[in-house]
């Protein structure tokens, strides 16, 4: 086989047809794949399909029955969202370049598989009728295959003619991902979508006028689109600044975004002033004072005497106001001074420290209030349900407040399983193994269903907060189990070290064991939190609208003003859809991570 | 040093770790008690509030609810609508889980294959169904199924295959009175089969010449097979006649006796394990002592089988009791034995004759005198959508899992085997039968196992399909009476079971192909 000189030829033969074998079960699963993908695209295009199904419905998926006057604090949402991404992306900039070669490479390959699909994209697609019988109808003309082929060859010629040409450039791989959204923000000028429209009579106007993706929505995509340059470049310019302290910043940002999103931006909170005054700025006020005389005094000796017992003390208040009638930013705040005091030993050793410690405190106590104020106050945003949240927008604080609640569960409950008191460990091993045991949506049952009988007279919680009160058990044990197996990984040594240097138990926990095990379990972590994100789609069964109840019961059930029954197949394609491109790019994204920090290699 | 540390200084026994350390933990169980027992009060409270106090009594009671699959379309108790729900949960997660390994062994080698086309085809079916959740996934085959059209008046008579929005429905075999007898004929001369494999190797090993042991084994079998189906079953009697045997013997026996039995079970092997705590203890490198955890083991131990014991000889109500054993409780039961050995010889009566299976084709009749047709509950054999939405469901999602598990099984075993095997001249796929896979199962078992955990709670999803299986008959039940909790508790019973069983076959498997160390 010498005369195979050419370097693709070569590919072929050594990758598809090696064999005569291999060679068979090539080209099976070629005419296997092709029939698959001629058969999804004349699903797709099938006249059977209604997809205005989904796009009439757009807004009933993302915020559900939201006031529409308020819908713009869904796109504020993403846009404060798409800023911080920006703004992360560019002080995280790594400087990577990619060639010039590689990316007119990469847009070869593109557009010469797009040539390919649409060269073999199927003519025309099986229907059933009405009374059951089958016949072909036509969904893709010749002279549309054209219209379509033409762009892409010449796309893709000219990609080969720049792959030719010996250009030494190179470009930096994030604008270059950014650059190539632009491509996608400019389709939404191209791409038009069928829009249900009405006369002033109420008449349907038929057939349905076709509109651009981008004229559709609220803020428009391109000027999302805007922002999301704008904070790129800030972020660049922050990092050629070389702030070093948005290096903490930034990470405890994206855990305070959702929340502040949540209880601020999307809620709409009713804010009464006269609680404000009596609550909020007294409680900061005095909170601020406390803090600053521990840190003031925590390096005094005689102070140190008696901080062991201090410590107990407000663990105690703690314990004995949970249960007490008294704002919740007190309790919350009394828990704080408990940390505060545990760990200011540890950084209060010096000027600096004092100083540095003194503006966390500071900023962490006007944090908390503001964000209790928002989630406390009662919503400004008026909904047939009473419930604000559905669609995307019930997923989404499901999944994000489902991982915020479960995670400190589950490290709480790993630390007890390996503990060495045989109690505190026989105790955790149960609950997680009872939890574990048992499907994600018995627990549901149980928070919609059983969880009010064992509330006490006058504590009713929204079916949501039932929800994620099952859920930080459910997937706090999940959780548990793999911050366990991070936990085994640690050596004795670390352990030995850490009491050698005299830390008490919290500090060798929180400072020498826990940062290495979670480093060490970041890739399982991440997976469970998609499986949690996945997971919620299971809400539907109990009646929560969250993204799939409206697909699938919602929407096909729809008769008025527009006929919608019967498309469940139309809604559930592109629920699926939904699901994927997250969890995709999260765990693609994940994996890159993973190998830059190098983690399961050794 | 040791020493020092564990004997408690009386003088500063507040200074003293080990027990500060019980003491705290005794705080924490307490505070924990407290707290259950308010919870438990409060729900008792309310649940009194409520005028549905907590009670098992609807377990006897007719639910007066149909149940659309399983072997009680009418279940005369709520006991055994939840029996129906159970079966109909083992069916889907017995059948899937031979299915999900099948399937997902087969999608893990072709992500190693060399041949890039199927190596991409199988990634690529990886990452759309993983990345997409079960649900939606189920509720899209159901969606699909019920696209179909519905059946007409038109389609009645005899069918082959066929499939519309009730279901698939396809010819089966149809098990005849000497079924039993035969499946366990079949039986018999596979271990046959084998045996003569094994005594074939055996020779070839010996005298070094090709004794065709595979030929040998599959033709000895296939010709067992046939004497079996044609009246050779009848061999298989001898099963009957000892089942006929034993259980006039067990008859005799005193229903004294297994209280007896079972309680001397239960101390001899709890009794053998505080001996070998101790044992091990002393053998060990710790020299003797025991450390806390072991007093702790023992103290359970002990616990349980005074338990047991306690079990064995005293009531503990009826209503628990009616519904795991009849109407009487352990302390009187026989426990079911000489009925069970009649069971068996019923099933293996000698004198039964006729072909072991018949094939039946499905068939559409009408519904009563009204304008509806479905299929034929007697003939052939129906999967109905939730079935079949479930099962599809659930078997490619544990599949791509596996798939995973096998791939990362076999890239586990270093490359070193495979080339000593090539270098020994073997067949790429003697190689990966007789090298590669024995090693690879070996890792693959534990994760293994939790896919089939997760297959068996996956079932649960039934329910948004109409699939009755035991999460969705219990919501019926409790809709109906109004006992939510005693539902979950058999709930949570049951699943927990399932599980214990499932890890309890793969611990098994896991010790019997642990690598044995030097």
């Amino acid at each position: 086989m010498n005369f195979i000189e050419n370097k693709q030829l070569r590919w072929l033969r050594d990758n598809l047809f090696s064999s005569v074998g291999s060679a068979v079960i090539s080209l099976i699963t070629l005419y296997m794949l092709a029939g698959m993908y001629r058969g999804t695209v004349g699903f797709i295009l099938s006249p059977m399909r209604k997809w205005t199904a989904v796009t009439y419905n757009m807004q009933l998926y993302m915020i559900f029955n939201y006031a529409e006057g308020d819908s713009w604090r869904a796109w504020a949402s993403v846009g404060v969202a798409l800023f911080l991404i920006g703004v992360t992306l560019g002080y995280w900039n790594s400087g990577e370049k990619s060639s010039f070669k590689s990316i007119s490479n990469g847009l070869f390959k593109v557009f010469t598989t797009l040539t390919l699909l649409v060269l073999i994209a199927p003519r025309e697609t099986e229907v059933m009728n009405n009374d059951g019988s089958r016949s072909m109808v036509e969904v893709i003309s010749s002279s549309q295959r054209i219209s379509f082929l033409i762009p892409v060859a010449v796309l893709a010629l000219f990609s080969f003619v720049l792959t030719r040409m010996n250009i030494e450039m190179s470009f930096n791989r994030t604008k270059t991902i950014i650059f190539y959204l632009g491509f996608l923000v400019l389709s939404g000028w191209i791409i038009k979508v069928p829009t249900v429209t009405f006369d002033a009579s109420g008449n349907r106007i038929l057939p349905d006028v076709y509109l651009p993706v981008a004229t559709t929505t609220t803020i428009p995509w391109t000027i999302l689109y805007g922002v999301l340059w704008v904070s790129l470049f800030i972020g660049l310019f922050l990092q050629k600044k070389g702030l070093k302290p948005l290096k903490r910043i930034i990470p405890i940002t994206w855990v305070i975004l959702p929340l502040y999103l949540f209880s601020w931006l999307y809620k709409k909170p009713l804010i009464e002033l006269d609680k404000v005054f009596t609550n909020d700025v007294p409680g900061v006020l005095i909170f601020w004072a406390i803090g600053f005389l521990i840190i003031r005094y925590i390096t005094n000796e005689k102070f140190m005497q008696y901080r062991n017992y201090l410590t107990s003390g407000f663990l105690l208040v703690t314990a004995s106001i949970l249960f007490l009638r008294i704002p919740f930013l007190f309790k919350v705040l009394t828990f704080s001074v408990v940390l505060l005091l545990l760990v200011a030993p540890a950084i209060a050793n010096t000027d600096e420290g004092k100083r540095n410690l003194l503006l966390i405190w500071i900023v962490a106590i006007a944090v908390i209030a503001f964000l209790l104020r928002g989630s406390g106050s009662p919503t400004g945003i008026v909904t047939p349900t009473g419930s604000f949240l559905g669609g995307f927008s019930l997923t989404w604080v499901l999944a994000i407040f489902g991982t915020y609640v479960s995670f400190p569960f589950g490290v709480m409950l790993a630390l007890g399983r390996t503990s060495n008191l045989p109690l505190v460990r026989v105790i955790c091993t149960g609950i997680i193994e009872i939890v574990r045991s048992v499907p994600y949506i018995t627990w549901l049952f149980f928070a919609s269903v059983m969880l009010t009988v064992f509330m006490p007279e006058g504590v009713e919680f929204n079916l949501i907060v039932r929800v994620l009160i099952v859920t930080a058990f459910f997937s706090g044990a999940y959780f548990a189990e793999n911050i366990r197996g991070g936990l085994q990984s640690i050596p004795k040594g670390q352990y030995e070290a850490a009491n050698a240097i005299g830390m008490n138990p919290f500090q060798r926990i929180s400072l020498i064991v826990l940062p290495q095990a979670l480093r060490a379990i970041i890739p399982t972590l991440v997976s469970s939190i998609i499986t949690a994100f996945k997971d919620s789609s299971l809400v539907a069964i109990i009646g929560l609208f969250d993204t799939l109840r409206i697909g699938s019961a919602v929407i096909p059930t729809q008769s008025s003003p527009v006929n919608f029954v019967g498309t469940q197949l139309d809604n559930l394609l592109f629920i699926a859809l939904f699901y994927w491109v997250f969890c995709f790019i999260f765990s693609r994204r994940t994996m890159k991570i993973e190998k830059k920090l190098g983690l399961g290699e050794r | 040093m040791l020493d020092n540390i564990r004997n408690i200084d009386i003088k500063n026994i507040w200074r003293n770790v080990s027990f500060l350390k019980w003491i705290g933990q005794f705080l924490f169980l307490v505070v924990l008690l407290l707290g259950f027992r308010y919870i438990f009060n409060t729900g008792v409270r309310n649940l009194e509030a409520t005028n549905l106090p907590f009670s098992w009594g609807w377990l006897g009671d007719t639910p007066g609810v149909s149940v659309s699959e399983g072997f009680a379309p009418l279940p005369n108790s709520g006991r055994q609508m939840l029996q129906v729900g159970m079966y109909n949960m083992l069916r889907i997660t017995l059948s899937g889980v031979v299915a999900a390994t099948f399937f997902g062994t087969i999608l893990g080698i072709a992500r190693l294959s060399k041949n890039w086309i199927v190596e991409k085809a199988a990634t690529g079916l990886l990452e759309i169904v993983r990345n997409v959740p079960l649900l939606v996934q189920m509720l899209f085959f159901q969606a699909f199924i019920l696209s179909y059209p519905p059946l007409t008046i038109e389609d009645r008579g005899d069918i082959f295959i066929h499939v519309s929005a009730k279901g698939i429905a396809y010819p089966w075999p149809d098990p005849g009175e000497s079924s039993w007898l035969f499946v366990s004929f079949v039986l018999v001369s596979f271990f046959i089969s084998r045996w003569i494999f094994k005594w074939r190797v055996k020779i070839l090993e010996r005298e070094g010449k090709d004794t065709h042991p595979f030929i040998w084994s599959i033709s000895s079998f296939t010709l067992l097979t046939l004497i079996g189906w044609n009246g050779g079953y009848k061999a298989m009697g001898v099963i009957g006649i000892a089942a006929t045997y034993l259980s006039q013997g067990f008859e005799l026996v005193p229903s004294i006796a297994y209280q007896i039995f079972f309680s001397l079970l239960a101390i001899f092997y709890g009794v053998r394990f505080i001996r070998r705590q101790i044992t091990n203890s002393n053998t060990g490198e710790v020299g003797g002592i025991l450390s806390d955890e072991d007093y702790f083991r023992m103290a359970i131990a002990g616990l349980l089988i005074v338990l047991v014991v306690i079990l064995m000889f005293m009531p503990l109500g009826n209503k628990i009791g009616s519904f795991l054993e009849g109407d009487e409780i352990f302390y009187k039961a026989d426990w079911g034995i000489p009925q069970y050995f009649t069971g068996i010889a019923n099933k293996f009566d000698m004198s039964f004759s006729g072909a072991p299976y018949e094939i039946s084709y499905p068939k559409i009749v009408q519904v009563g005198e009204t304008k509806f047709t479905r299929y034929s509950k007697e003939q052939g054999k129906v999967t109905t959508v939730g079935y079949f939405a479930t099962w599809v469901g659930v078997v490619l999602y544990t599949a791509i899992f596996i798939s995973e598990v096998v791939r990362s099984g076999i890239m586990a075993v270093s490359k070193g085997q495979s080339e000593a095997g090539l270098s020994l001249g073997l067949r790429p796929r003697a190689l990966l039968r007789l090298i590669v896979l024995p090693q690879a199962f070996r890792v693959m078992l534990p994760p293994m196992g939790n896919q089939y955990l997760n297959l068996a709670k996956n079932t649960s999803l039934g329910i948004a399909v109409a699939y009755p299986e035991i999460v969705a008959v219990g919501q019926t039940l409790y809709n109906q009476e109004g006992q939510t909790m005693p539902v979950f508790l058999i709930w949570m019973m049951f699943y927990s079971f399932v599980s214990l069983s499932i890890s309890g076959i793969i611990n098994f498997y896991n010790r019997k192909f642990a690598l044995v160390e030097r």
